[in-house]
C-alpha cells in the first residue's frame, strides 16, 4: 500500500496502538509488528512475501553460520555463498531480461543465433532496498562489528514496514539495537514525525506532480516543445526527483518515529552542495553510505594509488547508477557522476600543489548543480536516442512558444529549490514551536494540513519513482 | 554520517504519550476526512471494483453527505475554486449523447436485391482526405492511461510533419473508463473536447479500466452478461459518434494482452465490441489491433519481443499492462499506420488554383 492513501491511514489506526499496546511484551511486540509489515507488503502481491520470507530465512542462516565457523575459510566460504545468493536474487528479478536482451542483440548484430531465454516475472516492489540492508546483515557479521540476532528480530529489521519498500537503507546496528531498548510510551517524539509526514506529503503530492505537468511532455515529446520549455523541464525534473524521492523518505522516517524509532536521514538539501562529493553526502545519503562501505572500501578505496583510487570511484558510481535500473542510461548516469568526482579529484589535487584559491562558492554551486541536472537528463530518459532528443531540444527549439510553462511549475521548481536553502535550525524551531501546542490542536491543524494538500495535488496517487527501483 | 549516528531528539520539542498521539491523528484524520469528504468520494469509486470499493464508496457517500449538509466541504470547495479547479470534486454519472449520435443498436441487414447480371455491384468508396502545410490535419490524442506514452510517440514522430497540427498535448485520463463515469465522464467530457478543438482525426483507447461490471445507477450488470455486452456496445458506439460528430475521423487504438489471463479475457472480449463498432465505419474509424500484436510466436503475452529491426526490447512495463518506451513505439508505428489509411498527408502545398475567366455560355461552375 502507498503512503499517502487512505488505505494506509486506516492500516496505520490499527497498528499504532497495536505498537504501542504490544511493546511491553517484546515478543508478542515483535511477532505483531511483522505481521502487520507483512501485510503491507502482501498488499501489492501477496507472492511478493514469499520472497520476503525466503530472503529472510537464507540471509539469517548464512549470518548465523558465519558467525558459528571458526575457521576463515568456512567463514569466507559462507560469506560468498550470502553475496551470490543476494546478487543472485536481484539479477534474476530485476537484470536476467536486461542482460539477457543485451546479450542477445549483441550477437544478433556479430551474426550468431542466441537464445538466452527470458524470464516472465514482475519486480518484487522494494527488492533492491531490502536485499542491500540483508548484505549488510551479512557483510557486518563476517567483519564481526554485529552479531546475528534471533530470525524474528532479523525478519522485524528486514520487513519494518516503514523502510519495507523504498528506504531508509537502514544498518542493523541502528535498528536491531531499538528493537531491544523499547521507546517510552510516554514520551513519543510526536510532533516532528507529524512534521515529517506532512513535509514528505507535500513534497509528493503537490510538488513532485505539479513538475511532472511539464517533465512528463517535454521528455516524451522533446520536438514539440521550445528550448525553454526544455530547460525548465530539466530543473523541474531535479525538483520533482528530489520531491518524490525525498517525500517518501521523509514520511517513512515520521511514520517510525511515531512508532518511536529512529531513522537515519536519508536527504540533506542535496541541491545546495558546491561539488559533486558534497553532493553524494547529502543525497540518498543511506545509499551513498551503503556503497561507501561495502564496496567502494572493500575495493580498495583511496588507499592505494591514483589509478586504483579512480577505478574504484567510477566502479562503485557506475554500480550504484546500475542500482536504480536495469538500463544502459543509468549506467551511463553513474559513470557521468564518477567522471565529475574524479575530475573533482584532480582539480582539488592540483589546487594542492599550486596553492591556488578555490572559484567563488557561488560559482561551484552554479557548475555542481547544472552537472547534476544535466545528469538526470540520462537517468529520466529511457534510451540514450530519447536523451540526446533531449539535449537536442535545449539548442534548436528557441524562438517558439511556450505554453506549457505555467505558474505551477515555476511555483513547484522554485518552491523546490527554495526550501534547499532554507536555514536548517528554521524546520526545528517551527516543530519546537508546534510541539507546544495540546494534541487536539496539533489535530485540527494537520487535518487543514491535509486538506491543502490534497487539494492542490492531483486526483489519485501517481507511483513513487524510487518504487520501481 | 556514520553507523549509528540517527538524529538526536531536539531538547526544545515537547513529546506527547502515545495514547494522545493516537488521538492527535483520530483527530486529523476526522478533521481531514469531512473536510475532503467529497474528493475522498470520488477516489472511493475509482478504485478496484470488489468489496473494498463498494464499503468505501458507501462510507464515503455518507461522509460527503454529512460534511456538505454541515458545509464543512466549503474551505476545500473555495481553495479548489480559487485554483481555478472548481470542477475536479463534481461527480457526473450521465452517460447521454447528442441527439445527432447515433446508438440505436444495429438493426438487421436489409434484404440486398440481387444485382442485375452484367451490373457489378459497386461498393461505396470513402474519400480520404489530403492534409497539407496550408491545410494541416488537426490532430487529437486522448484516452485512458493505455494512450499516454504512445501519445507521445507518435506526437514526437509528427513534429517536423509539416501537414499536421496537434491540437492539444497528449490527454490521458488514466484510471478512466466507459464503465464508471462517477470516476471521469467521458460522455460529456469528448463532446466538449471536440466542440473546442475541432479534430480532423482523433486518436482514441480506452477500456483499460473496464474489465468490470457496471455498478450503481445503471443497475448491476456483471462483466461479459448479454446486458454488459448492450450496455458497453452502446457506450463504445455513442463514444465513437462524439468523435466523429463534427466530420473527424478516429484512430481506435484497441487493448493489448496482458500478462494477467483473467484480464486478458476480458480485454479481448472489449477489444470484440470495439473492433466490430469501429467496423460499421469504414474510411472514418480504423481498429488498430494491438492484442496480437503483443504476442510472441508462441501467441502468449512476452515481456519482451523483437522490434521493427528484430532486436529484442521490453515492450511492457513492470504491471504486465502498460508499455515500456519501445512498446509505445511499436503502438505508435500501428497509430501512424492506420492514420496513413484515414487521410493523405502531403508535406508540399497543392498547386494554386489557376483562376479562369467565367465562360459566358456556361452557367455551371464545378466544385
Amino acid at each position: 500500500m502507498l503512503f499517502p492513501t487512505v488505505t494506509f491511514a486506516l492500516f496505520f489506526l490499527i497498528v499504532l496502538p497495536l505498537n504501542w499496546l504490544t511493546m511491553h511484551n517484546p515478543r508478542n511486540w515483535r511477532i505483531a509488528m511483522i505481521v502487520a509489515s507483512y501485510i503491507f507488503y502482501a498488499w501489492w502481491n501477496p507472492w511478493f512475501v514469499l520472497l520476503l520470507a525466503g530472503s529472510t530465512l537464507f540471509n539469517q542462516t548464512v549470518a548465523v553460520r558465519i558467525f558459528r565457523a571458526q575457521a576463515n575459510r568456512t567463514r569466507n566460504t559462507w560469506l560468498w555463498i550470502g553475496v551470490a545468493g543476494n546478487l543472485g536474487f536481484l539479477a534474476y528479478f530485476k537484470y536476467w531480461n536486461f542482460f539477457a536482451s543485451s546479450a542477445q542483440n549483441a550477437a544478433d548484430t556479430l551474426g550468431v543465433q542466441l537464445d538466452p531465454g527470458f524470464v516472465s516475472t514482475v519486480l518484487p516492489i522494494g527488492l533492491s532496498f531490502y536485499t542491500f540492508m540483508a548484505l549488510s546483515y551479512v557483510i557486518d557479521t563476517w567483519r564481526r562489528t554485529f552479531e546475528p540476532v534471533s530470525l524474528s528480530r532479523f525478519a522485524l529489521f528486514l520487513s519494518f514496514f516503514p523502510h519495507l519498500v523504498a528506504g531508509p537503507i537502514v544498518r542493523p546496528g541502528e535498528l536491531i539495537p531499538q528493537f531491544d531498548n523499547p521507546p517510552d510510551a510516554r514520551r513519543v517524539d510526536a510532533t516532528r514525525g507529524f512534521a515529517l509526514i506532512m513535509g514528505g506529503l507535500f513534497l509528493k503530492v503537490v510538488l513532485a506532480s505539479a513538475c511532472a505537468k511539464l517533465v512528463d511532455p517535454v521528455f516524451s515529446s522533446p520536438k514539440l516543445h521550445s528550448s525553454l520549455e526544455t530547460i525548465v523541464a530539466v530543473y523541474a525534473y531535479a525538483v520533482q526527483i528530489f520531491s518524490d524521492f525525498a517525500g517518501y523518505s521523509t514520511i517513512a522516517i515520521g511514520v517510525a518515529l511515531l512508532l518511536g524509532f529512529r531513522f537515519p536521514d536519508n536527504f540533506d538539501s542535496p541541491y545546495r552542495s558546491r561539488s559533486l562529493q558534497e553532493f553524494w553526502r547529502r543525497w540518498h545519503i543511506t545509499l551513498s553510505r551503503w556503497l561507501r562501505d561495502y564496496l567502494y572500501i572493500p575495493l580498495g578505496g583511496n588507499r592505494s594509488g591514483r589509478f586504483e583510487t579512480e577505478r574504484n570511484i567510477m566502479l562503485t558510481m557506475v554500480i550504484g547508477g546500475l542500482w536504480h535500473g536495469a538500463n544502459w542510461t543509468f549506467l551511463f548516469w553513474g559513470a557521468l557522476h564518477g567522471g565529475g568526482l574524479i575530475i573533482e579529484r584532480h582539480r582539488r589535487a592540483r589546487r594542492a600543489i599550486t596553492g591556488k584559491a578555490p572559484p567563488p562558492g557561488w560559482l561551484s554551486w552554479l557548475v555542481t548543480f547544472n552537472f547534476v541536472c544535466f545528469a538526470w537528463i540520462f537517468f529520466r530518459a529511457h534510451s540514450f536516442d530519447q536523451a540526446a532528443s533531449v539535449i537536442e531540444r535545449l539548442f534548436t527549439g528557441w524562438g517558439q512558444p511556450s505554453p506549457d510553462i505555467t505558474l505551477g511549475v515555476l511555483a513547484a521548481v522554485a518552491v523546490g529549490m527554495g526550501i534547499q536553502f532554507l536555514p536548517t535550525n528554521w524546520w526545528q524551531s517551527f516543530q519546537a514551536r508546534v510541539s507546544q501546542l495540546p494534541y487536539a490542536a496539533q489535530g485540527v491543524g494537520l487535518g487543514f494540513t491535509l486538506m491543502f494538500i490534497n487539494a492542490l495535488g492531483p486526483s489519485g496517487v501517481a507511483p513513487f519513482i524510487y518504487f520501481q527501483f | 554520517m556514520t553507523d549509528h549516528e540517527l538524529p538526536e531528539q531536539d531538547p526544545r520539542r515537547r513529546t506527547m504519550p502515545a495514547g494522545h498521539v493516537l488521538f492527535g491523528i483520530f483527530i486529523a484524520f476526522a478533521v481531514a476526512a469531512l473536510l475532503n469528504a467529497q474528493g475522498m468520494h470520488k477516489t472511493a469509486l475509482s478504485q478496484s471494483p470488489g468489496f473494498g470499493r463498494d464499503v468505501a464508496a458507501t462510507l464515503t457517500a455518507g461522509l460527503a453527505d454529512v460534511s456538505g449538509i454541515l458545509q464543512i466541504d466549503q474551505p476545500r470547495h473555495l481553495f479548489k475554486a480559487a485554483l481555478g479547479r472548481g470542477d475536479d470534486d463534481v461527480i457526473s454519472t450521465k452517460v447521454v449523447f447528442a441527439p445527432t449520435v447515433n446508438t440505436a443498436p444495429n438493426k438487421p441487414a436489409q434484404p440486398v436485391k440481387p444485382a442485375k447480371p452484367n451490373q457489378p455491384v459497386k461498393p461505396a468508396k470513402p474519400v480520404k482526405p489530403t492534409f497539407s502545410p496550408q491545410n494541416k490535419l488537426r490532430l487529437y490524442l486522448t484516452g485512458d492511461s493505455l494512450i499516454t506514452d504512445p501519445a507521445s510517440v507518435v506526437l514526437d514522430r509528427l513534429a517536423d510533419n509539416p501537414a499536421v497540427k496537434p491540437v492539444a498535448n497528449a490527454d490521458p485520463h488514466a484510471a478512466t473508463g466507459l464503465i464508471q463515469p462517477a470516476v471521469f465522464n467521458w460522455f460529456t467530457y469528448l463532446p466538449k473536447q471536440i466542440a473546442e478543438l475541432n479534430p480532423d482525426l482523433t486518436v482514441f483507447t480506452i477500456g483499460a479500466n473496464d474489465g468490470q461490471g457496471f455498478t450503481g445507477v445503471t443497475g448491476g450488470e456483471e462483466f461479459g452478461s448479454p446486458a454488459w455486452k448492450t450496455e458497453y456496445r452502446r457506450r463504445v458506439a455513442g463514444v465513437m459518434g462524439e468523435l466523429m460528430a463534427k466530420g473527424g475521423r478516429v484512430v481506435w487504438v484497441g487493448l493489448p494482452i496482458t500478462r494477467d489471463p483473467d484480464l486478458a479475457k476480458r480485454w479481448a472480449l472489449m477489444n470484440e465490441i470495439q473492433k466490430s463498432e469501429a467496423a460499421k465505419y469504414p474510411g472514418k474509424v480504423v481498429y488498430v489491433n494491438l492484442f496480437d500484436r503483443f504476442k510472441d510466436a508462441k501467441g502468449n503475452y512476452a515481456d519482451y519481443l523483437p522490434d521493427a529491426s528484430g532486436q529484442q526490447q521490453l515492450v511492457r512495463a513492470p504491471d504486465g499492462i502498460h508499455y515500456s518506451a519501445a512498446g509505445a513505439g511499436i503502438v505508435a508505428t500501428a497509430i501512424l499506420k492506420a492514420i496513413d489509411e484515414l487521410v493523405t498527408l502531403s508535406t508540399t502545398n497543392p498547386p494554386p488554383a489557376v483562376p479562369t475567366k467565367p465562360k459566358t455560355t456556361t452557367t455551371t461552375t464545378s466544385p
